[in-house]
């Protein structure tokens, strides 16, 4: 994208704000809109929806005739992006079957796929240490209501 | 750490010695669901109780906080819970006789999910309205509700304090109810500055603005007069017997509990609302409570449940 | 003198030896905890409220002030150093705050937020102890049409958050208002846009939300950068503002300190509005207003001071009506209860030595956090050097702890995943979350209070305009809206995005 006669970035963000805004618009018509002075629970997101639609437009429109002034690429990486994000949805997944102490060691093993510079051996290191530092200040220390260890080993 | 490990050996020890006998219960600490946040008179209650509960058990009663969806979130994760006895929790009017009429799918069964094994508490409600108005009674606020349209203040739609409203339109006061997300300060407020003419809360919220000079109380929705204010009649004396009504705080076990433990937990909850700093809370609270088997509890939730089906299909309530 | 041996009453209550203590270990561990990347003062306060309850009240809301003071402080802390605003009012701070670290001033912008603090905490102690009952009375004034103003007021200058294009901004505004539609609507009941999830049935968790657009998506911006980052955004030169920066950030704090007392007054989101207020004025007022998102010190100090003194007058509708003006101020309500203690006007009059007491031990929670903090500076902005292969992983994982404690809720934990996802999109379009994080918070309080006062006034639209306070506010927006719409401000803005490239 090297700064060609529009502005790509905005073009897309302007059509994303369409979408967004007649969706919001449509699934407000479900709930009852009503005139201002007496305005249902749909009445709120009916015109918000409209709006957001509306400055969606005049988003890819402008978008049309101006230049993107950073000629940056866009740069997507799968693996910085899932690496920083499924650890998150893993330790989410394992928490209340599995316990803090496991889930908390594999979401950092598994966010060492994010960065280059992270060896196997960095990763276990790393993932050894939080381990330990979460449980003594979350689960020791401060005593927070979350489950330690796995369900199967604590309970009958 | 070693003491952890030292826990987790036993705990090995006890998965393989099998089943817990119902005698020995219990052997381990209890989880106490409260589907609230922490803090506030849930909160307050449930520890109260458990403090009692957990000496007579002689186990440690853990609680854990499930606020959201009124209560919903945590009455459901109550319901889907092993029945063994080590998880309990609170239930509330509003997941067990409220919602079901409300909602066509609630994350769990109100008659089948759970015993109720113990009420801590009921509420009883007050009618008040601000001191600079001239109404002194109830028959007052008729007939001003014939000659104007009165604002209600509410603490959220089909809450108790709204279906209180909608229920006093049995005695021809009518007015329009307005739901303010907090109730209490905002609702004082809006009294206060005259947007609002009257309003439902716990005669505890309420006193506090009387003592303040701010409200003037019409009558209560409990069956006897109130002990913290004796001068203010009960809806029945001034000749609406039909104006009753209370929410609770009770404490309930999923359902499959079984009966040994259950008649465990029943007696400790008995034994422990007659402990004497229980019974002065709750009269500091202008809380009432009565001993309830789980089968009257069962009856009296479901009576409930009936009594608000009829007032919310009557003034065709909708949330949905 | 009243206020003089209300104050006295009030010292003799918080200087007793354990109360000390009990202000100090509540600041200390509102302090250690608050500065962990992804606990913010939400979470914070909340793992930490159980241990309270168990004092006697006194005590137990002192040492909360602590617990409030501290978490608050530390949540700046993250908000400048990795950019995890931990609740609504630091989203401002966020701004400039984060980019004088990545400039290696970071150092400079947490002495500036701790003395800022500092003094704007003073000032509001003080304002409290004069006014505390004409200001339970102006609290008493606020009714929907009121509220609802002032919510347009905050919206309108949510733009001004952005630094790049104005209609993107509107857009990201409209956008946080939808997003705070979600869950119960108060006046029908119904829920809307929850499908039918009831962990939504509350709304949006905002601590997952600003975990996701801003904290975890900037995780992976870090990332996507070639070469050792950590070591760019670390090199700091002085921990110690220099004598122009004191130049620079005293009227801020001065300004931002005014504005936060005033509209800190205002229950429900006065924190909020004043460090979005003190940050347009400082933008307003200053000789260069390009250097702002780009870390300009008067953009921390401003509404850093704002922010704090409004969290101190915002007390007064806290403890007088029960009124929380956010999550926060919701919970040291719900612990008072704990302890008998219903908000109402009487807490004046009939707990005084409780109230008096908190009012002291809320300064003498200030001391201790510049006494406990500044010498800490050197510390915290040593976690930066930490390279950032050990650091980004510690913050995800405390980022998952901290977002499960708000509500104890795996449905949140998700939550936080979601929001990063959009956070990366927002990021490559170039999309800036602030404006959409206020009309979030400011959202749901403008639909509530407009549809209320149209409950009340049976449809009439004149009570918008029927109280005095209102009329000011509305004027004030649209004051505000030709302020923004003006063609030498617009030429301002243009001038600030080509001094960029």
């Amino acid at each position: 994208m090297k700064g060609g006669r529009r502005n790509l970035r905005d073009q897309i963000a302007g059509v994303l704000f369409i979408a967004v805004g007649a969706a919001i618009a449509w699934k407000a018509q479900s709930y009852r809109v009503g005139p201002p002075s007496d305005s249902g629970p749909g009445f709120f997101p009916y015109y918000l929806g409209l709006l957001l639609a509306g400055l969606g437009v005049a988003i890819t429109a402008v978008a049309s005739f101006t230049q993107d002034p950073e000629a940056e690429r866009f740069g997507f990486r799968p693996r910085t992006f899932l690496g920083v994000l499924l650890p998150v949805v893993v330790f989410g997944a394992m928490l209340m079957p599995m316990g803090l102490v496991a889930s908390a060691f594999v979401a950092v093993l598994l966010s060492s796929f994010a960065s280059r510079e992270v060896t196997w051996r960095g990763a276990l290191v790393n993932s050894v240490t939080l381990s330990v530092i979460v449980l003594l200040g979350f689960a020791l220390i401060l005593k927070i209501q979350i489950p330690v260890w796995p369900q199967f080993l604590v309970q009958r | 750490m070693k003491k952890m490990l030292a826990g987790l050996l036993c705990l090995c020890a006890l998965v393989a010695s099998g089943p817990i006998h119902a005698q020995e219960y219990p052997t381990r600490p209890i989880r106490y669901l409260v589907p609230w946040g922490a803090g506030g008179i849930t909160d307050t209650i449930s520890r109260l109780y458990n403090e009692r509960v957990s000496a007579i058990l002689g186990q440690p009663i853990v609680h854990e906080y499930r606020p959201g969806a009124a209560g919903r979130i945590g009455t459901g994760e109550l319901g889907r819970a092993a029945p063994d006895g080590y998880t309990i929790g609170m239930v509330n009017a509003g997941q067990l006789t409220i919602h079901p009429n409300l909602y066509a799918r609630l994350p769990y069964d109100p008659d089948r999910s759970f015993v109720v094994l113990g009420m801590m508490g009921m509420s009883p409600m007050a009618l008040a309205v601000p001191v600079s108005s001239p109404v002194r009674s109830v028959a007052d606020l008729r007939a001003l509700s014939q000659r104007r349209s009165l604002n209600f203040g509410t603490a959220g739609i089909a809450g108790p304090h709204h279906l209180a409203v909608e229920l006093l339109r049995k005695t021809g006061v009518t007015g329009v109810p307005v739901h303010y997300r907090g109730g209490g300060g905002e609702i004082m407020a809006a009294m206060t500055n005259g947007a609002l003419d009257a309003n439902f809360d716990t005669v505890y919220q309420q006193n506090i603005f009387r003592t303040d000079g701010r409200y003037r109380i019409l009558a209560v929705t409990s069956r006897e007069r109130m002990p913290q204010i004796p001068d203010v009649p009960t809806f029945a004396e001034v000749g609406h017997p039909e104006i009753n009504l209370e929410t609770f705080y009770a404490t309930a076990a999923p359902s499959a509990v079984p009966a040994p433990i259950l008649a465990k937990l029943v007696a400790a909850y008995a034994q422990a609302a007659q402990a004497p700093e229980i019974v002065a809370w709750l009269r500091e609270m202008a809380l009432t409570n009565v001993h309830l088997s789980p089968a009257e509890l069962a009856q009296y939730i479901r009576e409930w449940r009936e009594r608000w089906r009829v007032v919310i299909e009557e003034q065709n309530i909708r949330v949905q | 003198m009243d206020l003089l041996s209300n104050l006295s009453l009030g010292f003799a209550t918080a200087l007793s030896l354990q109360n000390l203590l009990y202000a100090f270990t509540g600041c200390l561990l509102g302090t250690l905890i608050g500065v962990l990347p992804g606990l913010g003062p939400v979470a914070t306060m909340s793992m930490l409220l159980p241990a309270t309850f168990a004092l006697p009240p006194t005590s137990a809301l002192i040492m909360l002030a602590g617990i409030y003071y501290g978490a608050q402080y530390g949540g700046s802390t993250t908000a400048i150093l990795v950019k995890l605003p931990g609740e609504s009012s630091s989203v401002v701070t966020v701004l400039d705050g984060h980019e004088m670290a990545r400039r290696g001033r970071a150092g400079i912008a947490l002495t500036t937020a701790a003395v800022g603090s500092f003094f704007a905490g003073t000032v509001g102690t003080l304002v409290i102890a004069a006014f505390a009952v004409p200001l339970a009375s102006v609290a008493l004034k606020f009714g929907p049409p009121e509220y609802f103003s002032l919510m347009v007021v905050g919206l309108i200058g949510s733009v001004v958050l952005a630094s790049g294009s104005v209609l993107k901004a509107i857009a990201m505004v409209v956008l946080g208002l939808a997003l705070g539609l979600v869950g119960t609507d108060t006046q029908s009941g119904v829920e809307r846009f929850t499908f039918e999830a009831d962990e939504l049935v509350d709304g949006l968790n905002f601590v997952a939300i600003t975990m996701g657009v801003f904290g975890l998506a900037e995780i992976i911006a870090n990332l996507e950068k070639q070469g050792p980052v950590a070591s760019e955004v670390t090199r700091v030169s002085t921990l110690f503002p220099t004598r122009q920066d004191w130049r620079r950030m005293c009227p801020a704090i001065l300004r931002g300190t005014g504005i936060g007392s005033t509209l800190g007054i205002f229950p429900g989101g006065g924190p909020v509005i004043s460090s979005l207020t003190s940050y347009l004025v400082e933008r307003r007022v200053s000789k260069n207003p390009g250097e702002f998102g780009k870390g300009a010190i008067e953009g921390v100090a401003g509404p850093e001071s704002a922010n704090n003194a409004a969290a101190q007058i915002s007390f007064i509708p806290m403890l007088t009506l029960g009124i929380p003006s956010n999550i926060v101020m919701a919970m040291m309500a719900g612990a008072m209860m704990m302890h008998s203690i219903q908000p109402s006007p009487q807490v004046m009059t009939r707990n005084p030595d409780l109230f008096w007491g908190l009012i002291a031990s809320m300064w003498i929670g200030n001391v201790m956090l510049l006494v406990l903090n500044l010498p800490l500076v050197g510390i915290w902005v040593k976690f930066l050097t930490i390279p950032y292969r050990f650091l980004y992983p510690a913050i995800i994982v405390f980022c998952c702890v901290g977002v499960f404690s708000v509500n104890n809720m795996v449905f949140d934990i998700y939550q936080a995943a979601f929001w990063g996802v959009v956070g990366y999109a927002f990021l490559k379009l170039r999309l800036e979350p602030a404006p959409m994080l206020l009309g979030l918070v400011l959202g749901p309080m403008m639909e509530e209070n407009f549809r209320r006062a149209l409950v009340l006034s049976r449809g009439d639209f004149h009570i918008f305009v029927s109280t005095p306070l209102a009329c000011v506010f509305l004027g004030l927006a649209v004051l505000l809206l030709i302020v923004l719409a003006s063609p030498a401000l617009r030429k301002k803005r243009e001038k600030a995005f080509h001094e960029e490239d």
